[in-house]
């Protein structure tokens, strides 16, 4: 376990990850919104969503940067006001928060929290910027 | 006509008025690389921001990805050549990647350069890409990614090829959307070589046919 990277650690965790968080959100007013606007059960939209923050954590921690997030905050932004996705500045970092909590919450070793600690951070410059609370 | 014309028509859903348009272009080799890099990418480039930008539908940009698609494969077949005997060359899509007619072109192109293609198109598991790198022995590999949540993909791929072949691991040159943000990317997936368009891609990999 002690030379287990983020991206092994995420690999071996994204399904009990992404059941959690699911579980956690389940009833969000906004998820529950944006499912009806889109014609998606809450559950099928938040599978999507989760899966998508999920894989572009798992790819930022692989290659050791943040392009991922930083590329998708921008999309994020063009895709809100293309789409009319109805969802508040807030809910960017609230959602990030929630997968960051649980992600934080598996991690054995301190050096992996440690690492996901310090891209926890870039990535939340990364969503304040795009989105300011 | 210019790509936003040409978009236009992919819009449209007038195939014939596209392909009508491509065939003026791409009579020879020259007019071939010159719809690909200068039509038919931009437009696809152009789809996907209206896409995102709520101005068309998924149904209609999946539309105009056919519909590239058709006139790519209508005008590559009259310049078609025999290829058995040339050097091999490997082109896919980065496993979970779903975008394939970037790859296509290329794999076209280099057909047309005389290459012996390998295209394996989408959703390739990486185990099975690296036994098709040792049966075939391409004399490199081409790796696509559309979306840059994949270029993580791309690393752990290229790290299992590199890893399972060591020192027989043939020249990896990545390529596709996911790079366009960022002119370094390429280097962190751990490529050696990075091409922005198909022709500039022909164009580099000239160097490995000797």
């Amino acid at each position: 376990m002690a030379d287990e990277t983020m991206d092994e650690f995420l690999r071996d965790n994204h399904d009990a990850i992404l059941a959690a968080v699911q579980d956690k959100m389940r009833g969000d007013a906004t998820m529950t919104r944006i499912a009806a606007q889109r014609e998606l059960s809450e559950s099928a939209l938040a599978g999507q969503v989760l899966g998508f923050w999920l894989e572009g954590i798992r790819s930022d921690m692989t290659l050791g940067t943040t392009a991922t997030m930083q590329q998708s905050m921008q999309w994020f932004v063009r895709l809100r006001a293309g789409h009319d996705l109805p969802f508040e500045d807030g809910m960017v970092l609230y959602m990030f928060d929630e997968i960051s909590d649980e992600i934080d919450a598996r991690i054995a070793s301190d050096a992996l929290r440690r690492e996901y600690a310090a891209y926890r951070e870039q990535v939340a410059a990364l969503i304040n910027d795009a989105f300011p609370q | 006509m210019d790509f936003e014309e040409y978009t236009d028509h992919l819009l449209a859903g007038e195939d014939e008025e596209c392909l009508a348009a491509a065939r003026t272009v791409a009579g020879d080799l020259e007019g071939l690389h010159h719809l690909y890099v200068d039509l038919i990418q931009p437009a696809q480039y152009r789809v996907g921001e209206l896409w995102e930008a709520g101005k068309i539908s998924v149904a209609a940009e999946h539309l105009a990805t056919a519909t590239n698609s058709y006139v790519a494969s209508i005008c590559y077949a009259p310049l078609a050549r025999e290829t058995t005997g040339g050097p091999r060359a490997l082109i896919v899509c980065t496993p979970e990647e779903m975008h394939e007619l970037g790859p296509r072109l290329l794999a076209d192109l280099l057909e047309c350069d005389g290459w012996d293609v390998d295209f394996y198109g989408t959703s390739m598991p990486v185990r099975d890409l690296v036994g098709a790198i040792r049966e075939r022995k391409p004399r490199f590999v081409g790796l696509s990614a559309a979306l840059v949540m994949h270029l993580g993909s791309v690393k752990r791929t290229i790290t299992a090829i590199r890893d399972a072949l060591g020192v027989e691991t043939p020249p990896i040159i990545v390529g596709g959307n996911a790079y366009r943000g960022d002119g370094d990317l390429w280097k962190q997936v751990g490529a050696d070589f990075y091409a922005a368009d198909a022709s500039a891609a022909v164009e580099m990999l000239r160097a490995l046919k000797e």
